[in-house]
Parts: structure tokens; C-alpha cells; sequence
């Protein structure tokens, strides 16, 4: 007995010394001053499409900050002078696993903060987290407005650098009654989860709220990487409405595309795709030309020339050697905003910065992004931001410039798009954009 | 069952509960939290285990798990019940309902097109939970604060007092699965895979003895997910996808299915070694989690468990003790 | 008419779906009925199948060949990397797993299906493939009121095609027979002299060159992204289970009864499209808790 005993436990040290030294539970003794910083994107699964794109944002922006190459407002190294040094996640495997990896980065990497979440499911589960834990985690483009007005009413670390979904919708909207003043009729095809059923939503009230009179009909929902959509376009071709909205976004989005393209579906309706600047990312001339798109924010094409925008395509370019994608610009805006908030905070003096005076520095923060239209950080006590958006009309490939041309490209002013400070984002939708600015 | 011998399961059992009530202090917190995670799988699982002992493949424990949760999360966000150990009872008490109501149905089902049925039916509820939005859609639900046994805890210390609480949850639900699987209906199950007809000559109602599993079965599922829920502060449809119920499955082929205590070791084995994948290799933890798996099910078919029985049984050898056929619980299956 | 009409536009998208089903679960299906496992890893070869045929359909559009023969090509390669890769599976995991329970197979399946999901991943990277030019080249075809692809009604006929194929392979070739034999019985089979063993590897490698044929013929009609396989995977069981399990009959009354269920959600309760696949499984179970085309099986006391 006294001998297994002590064989067991010799077993068991071994073991955890074991478990110890693979998982690296051992503190490890930073060599020097850095900034640790957790990054969270979908590296798997269908959100990869987007994440993979995110990830190589956010390496190159990293890099050119370590190396203190960014053009100015950005061109102090790293934040503040002190290097960054980041640690990567997937954000793919559900939300319990996401809390374990979020309190596993923060407890055990010791990340001094978190850029990331994408699905709006792991921003609702983390951000209580973020709050008990005191850790500043930007949600960097997680698209519900309830993120702020439900779950966390009064966030102290969680800020969200990105506008949320509803600017999308609302710039949607008023881009099809500029361009089509006549509309009449709208149907929907979203995917079946929060994020497509939200879109839609916000859609339809945001049309009611600009046309009285717009009819809406033929609401499909496939289910999320359903990938194959026969009949939902038949049943959109056999009563076709003016415009078809969708938020599809990835894989499911240049499916649909090419599929409605091939049936004629864009001769019936005129297309509206909120992500829709992903489509021409990937299939290039075989995208739809003449249908409307957004790229959650002004991004890619929608994008404004200036000094930081135009070094970030074309580092992007030389790096990537492609046009950055939407979750590029996402993931360069998530960290230039906590770093002009770390710098903002330093006030001249070096090194690390408490976090509390960094969220305190970004609460009302306008920051420059890589997309050229600056980011206000004006709602939810300045923990949500708010931009400009643009959308424009695909307008074919020019072959000569291997570009993609895009047309009638409107911008509209973050507060004609965005909620005030205090209302629901639904609930200024249905008041017919009370306070808007535009 | 004698009173003079304690039965071995249920002494490991219990030390296993005290130390890590005791340990719970000097464990880091996200290692807690795994655990938690861990030992919420590990009961959905053992239900899994229950029901493969009659020969049954559940591929719906995560209907169960989500019962369990989203009973907990709906009864605190629309019934105002913030008290965790009455939101465990709730919840296991829903999720048995549950499974006793479906069990009527189920209990005609073998092989292959119970596996199906179990995961069509858990494929619909997740369905219907990402559309209705009295569920919170496919965002989920988040529970707030909640208190234990009346106390008020918050931070670092409300943690720890779920973890305590995680931990004697399991420790008491394993303990009702140990002597079920213990009784006399315990065994029947286990003959239920041998040979059914068998059974029924002998007087045996093979479908009651299968709902008898089931309603188990469920409520051990329930347990995992409101713990999994309370533990995590937040519930989604995914409870319900047929993957989290592939991952309870998995954890008793990994583990084996010797013991009430099998579970427990498969489930830390594998949230171990997603963590391990996950923390390593960003790009590629499915391709670790899987060249493992996969390197575990070829030499060790039998469970990783089996490598502790095998130890034991050296050990037994050695010491030349013998051992009543009756105290030797863990013995492997065939 | 316009009822009609509508009607008829139902049953063209159901029956076209029902082709693409058809034709993703037939391996499956094959390698339930002799194999006696489910296959998990077919949705890694559907993957594997689709990303192939988008570098062959590349590769020979890039060298100014047709559609015929992109489609020809990605086809060839597909099923040639699909049975090499059978072959390999069947060899160093599955044969070593017979003599265990079931569910180990599954799971092992499981756990080459997860490892397939990265290779992917890792060698064609994250973002989103294309292989569109074949389904673009071939046209359109008017129908009623609507207009269709070529290439999906295609789909139809290969789809009948491949049935017409497995059927009569098994049906009336010596080997088919062999097959049917083990199917009916694995023990009764080797003792009348029959290589078990052999057929298992063969019905294997068919299986999974199947799987991925079934994703290059899927591959021209969608975005090839990380995690394509999964959602197959449920599919295919789903036509599966209620077909019956191992008859290509039942396969194919799966796929139509799949097939219809969600081409009539999605036009006419569009909100519950997402359940129709489950909620047809779970009444075609209910209704026939052995599926449609079971056998009957002896009472062993």
C-alpha cells in the first residue's frame, strides 16, 4: 500500500511537472518592459473568412509599430515607447471555451489587454468577465448594440472601438432611398442567427422610418454556411421585390452572390449587401455589378485617402499582396484606438500606463484610423465608438489597373448613421433618427 | 452492499470532493474555471456513460445540458431566482421532467437510430432556441449575479464558492449514478446490451429499465449544464449542438467507461489537452486535439482509464492481496 | 397557374437539392452498410474533394481548357486523391479498430475528420476558394417562369447516374454481390469464402473517393471555406438515417424526403428553414423507428 501510494504520487508529480512545463504554467519573468496583448480572431471555421483577415491586419500593425514605421499620429514605437508583444488566439469552439481561454490569457499569459471577439455571443458572455477581472478588452467588432445597452450598462473596462451594426443598417437604408427614390418593395435574406435576424430588424425599421410606404416581403433565413441557396433564390426571383437586403457576410456571402448572379436575380432586384465589399475581395469580376455594398464601416474601396490610410494599403499590398480586407481595417482601428488612448494617458510620461487612466484617456477619444474617417468614442459613456460610413455601387473590374471600380460612393457623417448618446439604436431607428445629423 | 465495507467508489469519491474544496484556495483562477467546465462536461458525460452501459450512443446529452442551463438562466432573468443551489434543484428536476417525457417515446429506439433520433431531436430545440428570442436567439442569455446558499458573494470570492459548489454538485450527482448503476436496475442495464430478449423472458421490462436510464441520464445532463451555466454567467443555443454531445461521448471513449469516476478523468484529460492545442498552436488545435484523439482511440481503445486499472492490477498482483470479487469495482468492461 | 407555377418551381428546387444530397451521401451510405460505421471523416473528404477540384479547375482553366474538361479533370483528381486517402485511413486506423465497439470507429473518424479540417486549412489557407467557371460556361436554362443553371440540373443526372452505377454494381457484379453478401451477413459471408477484409477496404475506398467526388461536384456551385464539411456531415446522416441505413434505395428516398422538406421551408416558412432537416428526421424516425428501408433483422436469444 505505502509503496503504490508513493509510486502514485511520484506519478501524479511527474505528471503535473509535465502539464506544467507543455501548457507553460510557469510564470514566466518578462526579460523587459512589454505590452502583452491578447488577439482574438476566428483563425477556423467559417469565420476565418473574416478572422484570418483580421489577424494579418493586426500582425502587420504590430510589426510596423514595434518597428516604429507607422506615419504619424502613429509613429512612436509600439504604444508609448514600449514594445508590443502579442499572443494569438482562435476564436472558434463556442463561448465556453472562450471564457476559458479568456481568463487563461489573462490569468496566465498576463496580457495586459484583450483586441478581439468577433461573434456577438462571445462579446455578451466575456464582457462581464472583462469587467470582474479589470481588464481592458476592446471588442473590436462584435456588431450588437446590446452589447452596451443590455449586458453591460456601465462598462468600466470593456470598450468597443468599432461602430456597431446598426450604422450598416441605417447607411443601407438611406443609401437606397438616395438612390432609388422610387422604391417600393424589399425583401430580406439573412442568415438565422442573431446577427442576420438583427440586420433585418434594423433594416425594415429603418426603411419604414425613411419610406412609410416601402412593402416589405419574401424574408428568407438559411441557416448560417448553409452555402447552397436554390430556393430561396427561386422564391426571390417568383415575386421579385425592388431590393434585396442582405447581411450575409464570408463564404455564405460570395456563395450567395454567385449563385443569384448565375439565375439573374440582380436584372429582378437591385442587391444590397451590408458586407458586401468582401464579395469583389474575393471573386473579384465575377461580383455583382450594380448592386450596392457596405463594408461594415468605410472600409477597403469606401476608404478615404490619407497619409495613414494610404501607407496602410499599400504595406498591405506588399505584404499580403492583396487589397486589405474589411477585418484588416477592423483589426488596425481596434489597436490604433487604445493606443492613441495609451498615449493620450502617458501624457509624456514613458512606459506602461495604468489601465484605468487608458479607458479613462479613450472615453470621448477621436482617433485616426487606416480607413481615413476618424472614430469618435461617444456612446455608451464613451466606451462605444462612432464613424462616418459609406456606401457605393459596384461598378465592374477595371483590367487594366486590376482594380475593382466603384461608383456613386456616398459618405454619410457618423451622427446621421449612429444613435445619440442614451437611446437605444432600435428605439432611434423607430423615432425616424431623432437627432440626427446628416 | 454491506455496512462493514465502504464502498471504494464513493470513499474516492468524497476524498477526491474534500481535496479539492481544500486545494480550491491555492488554484489559480482560469485553472478553476477548467475545472468547473470540466467537471460540468464530466456530468452530461456520465449520463452518456449510463446510457452506453445499455448499449445506447446518446448523441443528445446536449439536449439535457442545455435544459439544464437555460432552465437556470430563463428562471433567473424571468423569474427573478438568484439562489444557486435552488437553481441546481430546479434545473435537475427540469431536465429529469424532460427526459422522462421524452423517454416514452425513445425508449423503442436501439443502435444507430437512437444516436439519430436523440441528436435530431437535440437539433431541433437548438433551433428553435436560435430563433425565439424569449431564449436571447443565437446570442444566448447572461445570468447576473447570483447567491450561494443566501450569501452574496462577488469577484474573486463568488468564483470560488461556484467552484466549491461545482464540485459537491458532482461529487453528490456521481454518487446517485454509482448506486444506480450499482442496483439491481444498474445491472439490468448492463444486460440490456447483451441480449434484450434475454431479458424480457426473465421478467424484466426492457423499456421501462432503458426510461429508467434516460430520466438518469437526463438529469445528470441538467446538472452539467447548469453548472456549466452558472459557472460560465452565460448560456447559448450551442449547448444544444450536436458537437457538445460528440464531446460527451468522446470523454467516455477516452476515459472508459469502468467507473462513475471515468468521466470526471476524461473530461479533465480533454479540456487538458484543448488547452494544451489551443495555447500552442492557434492555427492548428484541431489538428493536435485530433492527432491525439486519434493516437489515444488506436492504443488505448480500451479508455485511458484502463491504464490506471491496469496499474491497480499490478499493484493487487504484487502485493498479492486478494481481493473479493465483490469490492472490485473497476473491472473493465469487455 | 400562378399556384402552379410556384407548385412546379418547389418541387425543381427540392428535387435539385435532393440531387446534391443524393450525391453527398451516397458514399456514406455504402460505408454504413458494409462497415457498419458512421463515417464522420466523409465531410473532411467532401473538403478535401471541393478544395481539390478548385486548384484543378484552376489549373486547367489557367492552361485554356473547357468547361468539360476542367470538370473531367477536378473529377479525375478528386476521386483519385479520394481513394488514395481511403486507402490510407482504412489501413492505418480503421483496420486496426474492427474488433471494438462502434462508437470507436466513430470516434475515430471524429478525430481524422478534425485533423482534415486544418490540413485544409494550413495548405490552402483561410480564405474563401472558387471554381465557379465550369457551372458559369455551361449556362442557362429556362424553366416555367424561372431560370436555372445548367450545371444543377446537371446535378440531377449525375445524381440518377451515380445511383443507376452503385446499384447495378452491387446488383448484378460478381464483387457486387460479394458486397451485398457481407452487408447481409459479414460472418456468414467469410465463411462461404468471401474476403471480408478485402471488401471492407475496397467499399472504403469507394466510399471516400465518393466523398470527395461529391465536393468537386459541389466545389463550381459554392464558396470552398474552412468548415464546409461540417454541415455535410449532419446531411448526409440525416439522408442516411432515414433512408434506412446501407440501401441506396433509402438513400435516395432520404434525399428526396431532405430535400423537399427544405426547398418547401424556404419558400413558404422561410423562419424554420433552419429545423426542417431535423424535423423531417425526427417524424420519418417516429413514424418508422428503423427508417424507411430497414430489414428486418432476426432475434438472436
Amino acid at each position: 500500500m505505502k509503496r503504490f501510494v508513493q509510486r502514485a504520487l511520484l506519478g501524479l508529480a511527474a505528471t503535473v511537472g509535465l502539464i506544467d512545463h507543455e501548457l507553460g504554467f510557469t510564470a514566466q519573468v518578462a526579460a523587459q518592459e512589454k505590452i502583452k496583448i491578447g488577439f482574438v480572431f476566428f483563425l477556423s471555421g467559417p469565420g476565418a473568412a473574416y478572422g484570418s483577415h483580421a489577424r494579418d491586419g493586426a500582425k502587420l500593425i504590430v510589426e510596423a509599430l514595434n518597428a516604429g514605421k507607422v506615419p504619424a499620429p502613429y509613429d512612436k514605437v509600439g504604444f508609448n515607447g514600449v514594445q508590443i508583444e502579442p499572443v494569438w488566439a482562435d476564436e472558434a469552439g463556442g463561448t465556453q471555451k472562450q471564457l476559458a481561454e479568456y481568463r487563461r490569457l489573462v490569468e496566465r499569459e498576463k496580457v495586459d489587454m484583450v483586441i478581439g471577439y468577433n461573434s456577438s455571443a462571445d462579446c455578451n458572455a466575456i464582457a462581464p468577465v472583462a469587467e470582474e477581472l479589470a481588464v481592458l478588452t476592446n471588442f473590436f467588432h462584435c456588431g450588437n448594440p446590446q452589447l452596451f445597452e443590455e449586458i453591460i450598462t456601465k462598462p468600466e473596462y470593456s470598450v468597443r472601438t468599432a461602430p456597431h451594426g446598426t450604422m450598416d443598417q441605417v447607411g443601407a437604408a438611406r443609401y437606397v432611398v438616395d438612390r432609388m427614390p422610387g422604391v417600393k418593395s424589399v425583401a430580406g435574406i439573412n442568415q438565422n442567427y442573431s446577427w442576420g435576424q438583427d440586420a433585418w430588424v434594423e433594416f425594415k425599421a429603418a426603411m419604414t422610418a425613411l419610406k412609410p410606404d416601402v412593402a416589405f416581403k419574401n424574408e428568407k433565413f438559411p441557416s448560417l454556411g448553409a452555402g447552397e441557396y436554390g430556393a430561396e433564390i427561386s422564391s426571390l426571383l417568383s415575386d421579385p421585390a425592388d431590393v434585396v437586403f442582405s447581411s450575409f457576410w464570408g463564404g455564405d456571402a460570395d456563395a450567395f452572390a454567385l449563385q443569384a448572379k448565375a439565375r439573374g436575380l440582380p436584372e429582378k432586384s437591385k442587391m444590397v449587401l451590408t458586407v458586401g465589399t468582401g464579395t469583389v475581395d474575393t471573386l473579384a469580376e465575377n461580383a455583382i455589378v450594380g448592386s450596392y455594398l457596405g463594408a461594415r464601416g468605410p472600409h477597403g474601396y469606401l476608404a478615404k485617402s490619407s497619409v495613414l490610410s494610404d501607407w496602410f494599403l499599400r504595406e498591405y499590398q506588399a505584404t499580403y499582396k492583396r487589397v486589405p480586407p474589411l477585418g484588416a481595417y477592423a483589426a488596425a482601428q481596434g489597436i490604433f484606438g487604445i493606443k492613441a488612448a495609451y498615449e493620450k494617458a502617458a501624457n509624456g510620461k514613458p512606459g506602461k500606463q495604468k489601465t484605468e487612466s487608458v479607458v479613462g484617456a479613450l472615453r470621448g477619444l477621436t482617433f485616426e484610423t487606416a480607413n481615413g474617417f476618424p472614430i469618435t468614442m461617444a456612446l455608451a459613456n464613451g466606451h462605444q465608438g462612432i464613424q462616418a460610413t459609406a456606401y457605393g455601387t459596384f461598378a465592374g473590374w477595371d483590367k487594366e489597373k486590376n482594380a475593382a471600380i466603384f461608383r456613386d460612393i456616398r459618405i454619410y457623417p457618423a451622427e446621421c448613421v449612429n444613435p445619440p448618446d442614451g437611446i437605444k439604436a432600435v428605439d432611434w431607428i423607430k423615432s425616424g433618427f431623432k437627432g440626427a445629423k446628416c | 452492499m454491506t455496512l462493514r465495507k465502504p464502498d471504494t467508489t464513493i470513499v474516492v469519491l468524497l476524498l477526491l470532493a474534500i481535496g479539492a474544496s481544500i486545494g480550491a484556495w491555492w488554484i489559480p483562477g482560469w485553472i478553476r474555471f477548467i475545472s468547473q467546465m470540466a467537471i460540468s462536461a464530466a456530468l452530461a458525460s456520465l449520463g452518456a456513460m449510463v446510457l452506453l452501459r445499455a448499449g445506447l450512443l446518446s448523441f443528445g446529452q446536449g439536449l439535457f445540458y442545455f435544459a439544464g442551463a437555460y432552465t437556470a438562466a430563463l428562471s433567473y432573468k424571468y423569474l427573478g431566482l438568484n439562489e444557486a443551489v435552488l437553481l441546481i434543484l430546479f434545473s435537475i428536476a427540469i431536465s429529469g421532467g424532460v427526459a422522462a417525457a421524452i423517454g416514452f417515446f425513445i425508449s423503442n429506439y436501439r443502435g444507430i437510430f437512437f444516436a439519430m433520433l436523440t441528436l435530431a431531436i437535440s437539433m431541433l430545440v437548438y433551433g428553435i432556441a436560435v430563433k425565439v428570442s424569449l431564449f436571447g436567439g443565437s446570442d444566448g442569455l447572461n445570468i447576473g449575479l447570483i447567491s450561494i446558499l443566501g450569501f452574496r458573494y462577488r469577484g474573486p470570492d463568488l468564483q470560488l464558492a461556484m467552484f466549491l459548489i461545482c464540485i459537491w454538485t458532482a461529487g453528490l450527482m456521481a454518487m446517485v449514478a454509482h448506486l444506480f448503476l450499482r442496483s439491481r436496475l444498474g445491472k439490468v442495464i448492463e444486460a440490456i446490451e447483451d441480449n434484450e430478449v434475454r431479458l424480457e423472458y426473465l421478467g424484466t421490462s426492457v423499456r421501462s429499465s432503458i426510461h429508467a436510464a434516460y430520466v438518469l441520464a437526463g438529469a445528470l445532463g441538467g446538472a452539467g449544464g447548469v453548472l456549466a451555466a452558472l459557472s460560465a454567467r452565460h448560456v447559448d443555443p450551442g449547448f444544444a449542438y450536436w458537437t457538445t454531445a460528440g464531446d460527451f461521448v468522446f470523454i467516455v471513449i477516452l476515459s472508459g467507461q469502468a467507473s462513475v469516476l471515468s468521466p470526471f478523468f476524461g473530461a479533465f484529460a480533454l479540456e487538458v489537452l484543448r488547452t494544451f492545442a489551443a495555447a500552442n498552436f492557434p492555427d492548428a488545435w484541431q489538428m493536435v486535439l485530433g492527432t491525439i484523439m486519434l493516437l489515444i482511440v488506436l492504443f488505448v481503445p480500451k479508455g485511458l482509464g484502463h491504464i490506471f486499472i491496469a496499474l491497480g492490477a499490478r499493484w493487487k498482483a504484487r502485493g498479492r492481496t486478494v481481493v473479493p470479487a465483490a469490492m472490485n469495482e473497476e473491472t473493465a468492461r469487455p | 397557374m400562378q399556384l402552379l407555377g410556384h407548385l412546379a418551381t418547389i418541387v425543381i428546387d427540392g428535387v435539385s437539392y435532393a440531387a446534391w444530397l443524393f450525391i453527398i451521401s451516397v458514399g456514406l451510405t455504402l460505408v454504413f452498410g458494409v462497415l457498419r460505421i458512421l463515417n464522420i471523416a466523409h465531410g473532411g473528404m467532401y473538403a478535401v474533394g471541393a478544395y481539390l477540384a478548385a486548384y484543378a479547375i484552376g489549373a486547367a482553366a489557367a492552361n485554356g481548357f473547357g468547361a468539360g474538361a476542367q470538370l473531367l479533370f477536378a473529377a479525375t483528381l478528386a476521386v483519385a486523391c479520394g481513394a488514395g486517402l481511403g486507402i490510407l485511413i482504412e489501413w492505418t486506423v480503421l483496420r486496426r479498430l474492427y474488433r471494438y465497439p462502434e462508437v470507436l470507429v466513430l470516434f475515430a473518424t471524429y478525430a481524422v475528420f478534425l485533423i482534415f479540417e486544418d490540413a485544409t486549412k494550413l495548405l490552402w489557407g483561410g480564405q474563401s476558394r472558387y471554381a465557379n467557371a465550369p457551372r458559369d460556361a455551361l449556362g442557362q436554362i429556362r424553366l416555367g417562369e424561372l431560370i436555372y443553371p445548367v450545371y444543377d440540373l446537371a446535378m440531377v443526372l449525375v445524381a440518377i447516374l451515380l445511383a443507376v452505377a452503385v446499384s447495378l454494381t452491387l446488383s448484378s457484379t460478381r464483387i457486387g454481390r460479394c458486397v451485398t453478401a457481407v452487408v447481409f451477413d459479414r460472418e456468414m459471408s467469410a465463411s462461404m469464402g468471401i474476403n471480408v477484409n478485402r471488401i471492407m477496404t475496397g467499399t472504403f475506398l469507394v466510399g471516400a473517393a465518393l466523398g470527395t467526388l461529391a465536393g468537386a461536384l459541389t466545389a463550381p456551385k459554392i464558396a470552398i471555406s474552412s468548415g464546409i464539411g461540417v454541415d455535410v456531415i449532419v446531411l448526409a446522416f440525416a439522408v442516411t438515417v432515414i433512408g434506412g441505413l446501407g440501401s441506396i434505395g433509402g438513400a435516395m428516398a432520404g434525399a428526396v424526403i431532405v430535400g423537399m422538406a427544405r426547398a418547401v421551408t424556404a419558400h413558404l416558412f422561410p423562419q424554420i428553414e433552419l429545423f426542417a432537416v431535423y424535423a423531417a428526421m425526427a417524424v420519418v424516425l417516429a413514424v418508422r423507428p428503423q427508417g424507411l428501408f430497414a430489414r428486418p433483422e432476426a432475434r438472436k436469444i
